[in-house]
């Protein structure tokens, strides 16, 4: 069931940034407020592969934001979701420190199963 | 005594927040109603781990149905997976006792909160933020995914029970130890560190970690609040800012304070903290602004703060107008590792509460 996805061509946007984490963010001129992050979504174990599996997404959003649109892609309540196949982190972290401090080659690793992978 | 010792991280894990927890009026469905419940709540411990205690103290007054425990504090849900000593001194600028907070069992706020089943979910959260730490300090997680069963059922109750000792004999084998700096070596003085002056390098490459895992959990305010009389009022979470940022301990061991790791975390509000450190402490009386500072700053500041250099937003200096770990509100000056070594979560994380006042952006 495991196929090598092809790598889009285009990494669609998933949402625009919220204005939540203006007073952080204050600086809006400076390469860090406007960043987009790429995130790569990964499946573990029996979670089933979205066809899209990269998509950017404003560092200044909270990682609930990919949490839910894996929630609504994958039409599941319940998911448990990691990152580079390690921790799950809070939902209300932002991804611009999830980025900054766990992501490599570009981009950010999430990984998302349906039962827990890492305990 | 011992300096440098674990007196103060025993303080740490003794401390504790009295409560006087009411039931929510929506669900009293006895005349009187009942009492409010007088708790005294670990500064390390989590919120839902009260319930054992909670619920048959009000179970009798229940309406019928199926429990789902949540507190408020001034109708703001609580969020359970931050430590309570850490809710408490974000949340209660000016320290009330005891602390009065609601009790819910019905209707529990899943939009705001993440779901909770009780003890589980609280040991899963710390093993996350505990494996989340150990990543930032190591570049893995693995030491925590490795533990035996046995260790992690033990160190998660040496948490829950407020057991140190125990902490820290499980907690070593992560080896998760942080970096001394110039200051810790000169109090445990050897022969070998004594030299790092004259060879720094070396000083450096014998450092095994030098990564502080922080959460920064930040207010702030654009307009004057001259006295914490004042005292904010918070409706939401959104008027508070989640940061999570390690910050960089120079292994060089200069001498590196709390102010100079708040600034190496928010370049926001420090575009240009390279000049303005030494200026600062000037007016500090019984501390000189060291000669060497200014070079060995640069190591640290430039990384993180060198983009905001370049477009620098803000008119003015910001002010600090509270800054509290673990109940205190430590001088600025002092050294960041005492800091770290001693006001740490069991999580391995620094979690600080800061009430910052800046200037407006200026308008682009």
């Amino acid at each position: 069931m495991y196929t090598i996805h092809k790598r889009p061509k285009k990494v669609p946007v998933v949402h625009v940034s919220s204005p939540e984490h203006e007073t952080v963010s204050m600086a809006s001129d400076s390469p860090i407020a406007s960043r987009k992050v790429v995130v790569h979504l990964r499946a573990t174990g029996d979670a089933p592969i979205l066809k899209q599996a990269k998509f950017k997404i404003a560092g200044t959003d909270k990682f609930s934001k990919v949490i839910d649109f894996l929630r609504r892609q994958l039409h599941r309540e319940t998911l448990f979701v990691y990152v580079n196949s390690a921790f799950s982190p809070s939902p209300d972290e932002l991804v611009n420190d999830l980025y900054d401090n766990f992501g490599f080659d570009g981009k950010l690793v999430v990984n998302y199963a349906c039962s827990m992978a890492w305990g | 005594m011992k300096r440098g010792g674990k007196e103060a991280q025993q303080y740490v894990w003794d401390g504790a927040i009295p409560l006087q927890i009411h039931l929510h009026d929506s669900e009293v469905t006895t005349l009187p109603p009942p009492a409010p419940a007088l708790i005294l709540a670990p500064r390390i411990g989590y919120l839902p781990l009260l319930s054992p205690q909670l619920k048959p103290f009000f179970s009798g007054a229940l309406p019928p149905g199926v429990d789902t425990v949540w507190f408020d504090y001034k109708g703001l849900p609580l969020k359970w997976h931050i430590p309570t000593g850490v809710l408490f001194d974000l949340l209660c600028a000016e320290p009330e006792r005891p602390w009065n907070l609601t009790v819910h069992f019905r209707g529990y706020p899943g939009n705001v909160l993440i779901p909770c089943d009780g003890e589980d979910s609280v040991k899963w959260s710390y093993i996350n933020s505990l494996k989340e730490a150990a990543y930032i300090i190591h570049g893995s997680s693995k030491n925590v995914m490795n533990m035996s069963q046995p260790d992690q059922v033990d160190l998660w109750r040496s948490v829950m029970n407020g057991k140190l000792e125990t902490h820290t004999r499980i907690s070593s084998k992560l080896k998760l130890g942080i970096v001394g700096d110039d200051f810790s070596a000169k109090l445990n003085p050897s022969p070998l560190k004594a030299q790092h002056s004259v060879d720094e390098t070396e000083a450096t490459a014998a450092s095994k970690s030098s990564r502080i895992p922080v959460r920064l959990y930040l207010w702030s305010v654009d307009e004057d609040f001259d006295d914490l009389e004042e005292e904010p009022h918070f409706d939401s979470w959104d008027q508070i800012s989640y940061i999570n940022r390690p910050v960089e301990i120079n292994g060089k061991g200069k001498y590196f304070t709390l102010l100079d790791a708040v600034k190496s975390i928010l370049p926001e509000f420090y575009p240009n903290s390279l000049n303005t450190i030494k200026s600062e402490f000037k007016n500090e009386p019984g501390i000189e602004p060291e000669e060497e500072r200014s070079t060995g700053q640069s190591n640290i500041i430039e990384e993180t703060s060198v983009k905001s250099i370049e477009t620098p937003s803000l008119s003015g200096q910001p002010v600090i107008k509270l800054l509290r770990i673990q109940g205190i509100e430590p001088k600025l000056e002092i050294p960041f590792s005492w800091v770290v070594k001693n006001l740490m979560n069991p999580d391995y994380f620094l979690h600080i509460c800061l009430y910052i006042k800046a200037p407006k952006p200026l308008d682009t």
